[in-house]
Parts: C-alpha cells; sequence; structure tokens
C-alpha cells in the first residue's frame, strides 16, 4: 500500500473457492465512490523464475520529494531487464523514500547498476544506495 | 589500547547546542573528511556534540555531519537506555572503523535528522570498533555488544554518508514515526 500527497492506495491479491469474480465485483461494488475507486480482474500466477546470480537487490532512494523520482529510478532497473518484485513508499516532513526489492537477469551488471542508479539519483537529486536483500539468516 | 568500561576523556572545551541537520541534506549523503583529533576546532567539535547530544531527549548519539561538519567524528552515550547491556559511557570518537563485526539481529532505529520515520535495520550485535579520542588523539579499541554496538555502527555510518534508510531491511521496513502526546 501507499500514501502519496494524501492519495491512499493498495493492492490485495486474494484467492477464493466458488467465488466467481462477478460476485466479488457485486460485493465491492457499494464501496465505489467519486472518492474511492475500486478494481477487480482476474491475476495469473507466474510462472517461477529464479532470479539470477545478483540474487535479489534492495534499492533505497531518499531526498525532497517531487514528481518524477519513481520513474526515473524504476527506468533504470527497467532497463536493465530488472524485475520489481516489491516497492513502498513513505512521504513525510518533505522526505521521500523508496524501497523497491528486483531481480535481475542472470547477465545483468551489478556494479555498473549501481554506477547507473547513483548517477540518476544525483540527477534527480536524491540519495540512492543498492545493495543485496539479506537472507534473513543470522 | 582496549577501553574497557567507561571511557575517560581529555579535557575539552565548555560545548555549545548547536542546531541539528534534518534529511534531506547533501552533508548527510556524502562521506566525511577524516579528522586531526589534535586540532582545537576537533575537541571544540566534540564538546559541541556532546553538549548538543545531552540537550536532546532520547538522543544516544551524534554524529558531526548532523550538525552540518563533514568530519568523521561523533558522540555517544548509550549508558542510560533499557537496552544497553555492555557500554563504554560518554564518549567522542574520532576517525572511527568498524574492525569485527558478528551475529546480526533486527531491530527498529530513529533518528535526529529523520525525525518522521523510524527503520527495521539490521546490524550486528558483538562488535569491535578502533577510534581516536579528541584533543589527546589516543587510540582506543571498543568490544561492545547489543545497543551500544548498535549505536556505533549507526553513528559510523553517518561518518561514511548513510543514513539508517540506507540499510533498512527490506521495502517495508520504513514506519512512520509514532508520537504519543
Amino acid at each position: 500500500m501507499s500514501l502519496l500527497r494524501g492519495t491512499f492506495g493498495w493492492v490485495l491479491i486474494v484467492s477464493f473457492v466458488g467465488v466467481a469474480q462477478a460476485a466479488l465485483e457485486s460485493t465491492l461494488q457499494p464501496l465505489r465512490s467519486p472518492e474511492l475507486a475500486v478494481t477487480v480482474f482476474p491475476v495469473s500466477v507466474p510462472t517461477s523464475v529464479p532470479a539470477g546470480p545478483a540474487g535479489r537487490l534492495q534499492l533505497t532512494v531518499h531526498g525532497a520529494d517531487h514528481p518524477g523520482i519513481v520513474s526515473a529510478m524504476t527506468r533504470v532497473i527497467a532497463d536493465r531487464g530488472g524485475n520489481i518484485t516489491d516497492l513502498s513508499t513513505r512521504l513525510a516532513g518533505g522526505l521521500y523514500v523508496i524501497v523497491a526489492e528486483f531481480e535481475l537477469p542472470d547477465e545483468a551488471d551489478v556494479s555498473s547498476l549501481d554506477a547507473q542508479l547513483r548517477q540518476v539519483a544525483g540527477s534527480v537529486g536524491v540519495t540512492a544506495h543498492l545493495a543485496p536483500v539479506d537472507s534473513d539468516v543470522l | 589500547m582496549s577501553a574497557t568500561g567507561p571511557i575517560r576523556l581529555p579535557a575539552l572545551p565548555i560545548g555549545r547546542v548547536l542546531p541539528v541537520v534534518t534529511a534531506p541534506s547533501g552533508v548527510l549523503a556524502n562521506p566525511c573528511r577524516p579528522a586531526d583529533p589534535l586540532d582545537p576546532a576537533v575537541a571544540q567539535l566534540a564538546a559541541d556534540l556532546l553538549a548538543t547530544m545531552r540537550q536532546s531527549p532520547g538522543c544516544v548519539g551524534l554524529a558531526a555531519n548532523q550538525v552540518g561538519v563533514d568530519l568523521r567524528v561523533f558522540a555517544l552515550d548509550v549508558s542510560r537506555h533499557p537496552k544497553t547491556r555492555v557500554h563504554h559511557g560518554e564518549f567522542v570518537l574520532v576517525n572511527a572503523v568498524v574492525e569485527a563485526a558478528s551475529r546480526n539481529e533486527r531491530a527498529r532505529e530513529g533518528c535526529m535528522s529523520v525525525p518522521d520515520f523510524t527503520g527495521d535495520v539490521k546490524r550486528a550485535t558483538r562488535l569491535t570498533v578502533r577510534g581516536l579520542l579528541p584533543a589527546s588523539g589516543e587510540e582506543l579499541t571498543i568490544t561492545t555488544d547489543a545497543f551500544e554496538a548498535r549505536a556505533l555502527q549507526h553513528e559510523i555510518d553517518h561518518t561514511d554518508g548513510y543514513l539508517f534508510l540506507d540499510r533498512v531491511a527490506g521495502a517495508h521496513a520504513v514506519h512512520p514515526r509514532q508520537v504519543y502526546l
């Protein structure tokens, strides 16, 4: 879920047994209003794609909030064939924070990606830090 | 010299309470320069960091770049924190580096320079740090654990231009800071 400039949004993936999409739509219909948009659509189970040798990576970005930060940083990842698997944003007191987890294809050059992310971050006036995602083995 | 028990600081000037820089700020985002511990300005900086830290409720550590000075200096005092086990009292270190780290644990952190957020950060709970004392330049090695270990890593990160935000454990590890009235 995310809260940006007073607008709240979230994505929920659910599975039901014996409930059609139309029935779920009908149940949620009373929630819809000019202030609240609700959309229901089927999600296919993705084929599991193992992460490349780079494993899972985490990008943290923070700086003064302004339009274009998310698009600039995620474009770098997308251009390298990266797949963003989780992303959250926070804004408070003028400080904007993005934390994105993503996977890269086998042939990806992580060090050059790191350099490019820092360069692009600087060009949009924010700070970026790339690190491997910990395995939680303590 | 290895520090055992509270560190005895050399005599320092009278410290001044300085304003704390908050993110976003370039001085917080870039590695700081090595400092000369024998420079009188560094001794004054050490005193100012201590005075500012003591004056700030809940503050257990303060790095020089948090008061706008890009030098590798920080003050620390976790002696009164409930999560502290081993501690070395109130001290200032110059040009500190981590020599050994192990036993990672995840815990919630905050920072005066990031007043609106806290974050879950994985850090070592057994730590050895080497640094210099201001004014005397004496080299000190500190071995510690638990909360003091976490605080030292947090402050050394500041001197390297990192905030705890750069170390959070996952996309949902940043939280709005709760203010209890």
